[in-house]
């Protein structure tokens, strides 16, 4: 039983550290949207609602907007956790249900390649 | 006072990319190079050296990483460092190739992107990369070599296109033959026979290169970009 209670808190323990680079990088992505909408037109500026649409049917950003926006974010990451990720590789272009359709998704997918890149650092 | 434009030259050990960063102290710009080796003898205040490999990502995100740190901010980037050679295609070893593709393509272009990077936040950068009249002039001997550049030459077009919806302009400059470590190793005849292809016959120097980079960055060439300018009348 102790080594079952053991394992349950270090599952845990690997959970709130999930949450809390999860926490960090929806920061720094507000810290990039900062950023850009500080060099955008008033019309064109983005909300800081993890649940808006962002990019694809009824997104507020376009495509060059998003390139922006992802290069500054792939730079904060870089900056604060010393891992090199590429949030729009082939993998996020890939994928069925693509990354960047809100920020909460966006945020889910930088926490998964943080951790990914972390795990292998 | 406003505050000193910040300048990024790769290759500054020697050569063209230190006679430019030299050029670049006297106008008061602050100036980061990088190369193999530090400039010896140093370059005066106002100028920090990252000892890298310009085709190194990790190194180079390192160089990006400090200068983010230190100056939250890049006005100019000078894509200078270069490898040349002369060679037969028959005689030319493969570790030659993948040396000057290295350093000449995917070293301009790693700094290119890095660059965009920090400049895209500010709405507005210069970059000029430097090529060579070896590729317009197709010259024998110089395949590889001008191959990179022409490669240079289409990375300075596209991007130019690329990034001007940030008000980042991207140009080239390609010299003729300037007495440098670069051209130490090919024969005088060669320079001569070149010299004869040329509108105005006589070697570059590095006023002339500078004269022109002066130009692609000034604040008041906003609307030049995605073009190549050769020296001495090639084209």
């Amino acid at each position: 039983m102790a080594g079952a209670g053991t394992l349950g808190l270090a599952a845990r323990g690997k959970e709130s550290v999930v949450l809390e680079v999860r926490e960090r990088i929806v920061e720094l992505i507000w810290e990039a949207v900062d950023a850009l909408n500080e060099i955008q037109s008033p019309e064109a500026r983005l909300e800081k609602d993890l649940e808006a649409k962002l990019f694809g049917k009824g997104g507020r950003i376009d495509s060059l907007g998003l390139v922006q926006l992802i290069s500054e974010i792939e730079t904060k990451l870089e900056d604060h956790f010393g891992v090199v990720v590429a949030l729009a590789d082939e993998r996020a272009m890939s994928q069925t249900r693509s990354p960047f359709r809100t920020f909460a998704t966006l945020a889910d997918y930088a926490s998964s390649l943080v951790m990914e890149a972390k795990k292998g650092g | 006072m406003a505050e000193a434009r910040v300048a990024l030259i790769t290759g500054t050990s020697r050569g063209i990319g230190r006679g430019l960063a030299e050029y670049f102290l006297a106008e008061g710009m602050t100036v980061i190079g990088c190369g193999r080796r530090a400039p010896d003898p140093p370059l005066g205040e106002g100028y920090t050296h990252h000892c890298l490999d310009v085709a190194d990502e990790a190194a180079v995100k390192g160089l990006f990483r400090a200068l983010r740190q230190q100056h939250g901010r890049l006005d100019v980037l000078i894509n200078n460092a270069g490898v040349a050679g002369m060679n037969h295609l028959l005689l030319t070893p493969i570790p030659q190739v993948e040396r000057m593709l290295a350093t000449n393509v995917t070293g301009t272009f790693l700094f290119c992107r890095e660059a965009a990077k920090l400049m895209q936040r500010a709405g507005r950068g210069r970059i000029v990369n430097l090529t060579t009249v070896a590729t317009p002039l197709r010259l024998a001997g110089e395949a590889i070599y001008a191959s990179s550049k022409a490669a240079v030459e289409s990375l300075t077009r596209i991007l130019a296109h690329e990034l001007g919806p940030f008000g980042i302009t991207v140009n080239a400059i390609g010299p003729t033959p300037i007495p440098t470590a670069l051209t130490a190793g090919v024969p005088e005849e060669k320079l001569q026979e070149l010299t004869k292809r040329q509108a105005i016959r006589r070697t570059a120097t590095l006023d002339d290169v500078a004269n022109v980079v002066k130009f692609f960055i000034s604040p008041a060439s906003d609307f030049i970009t995605g073009q190549v300018i050769y020296l001495g009348g090639i084209s």
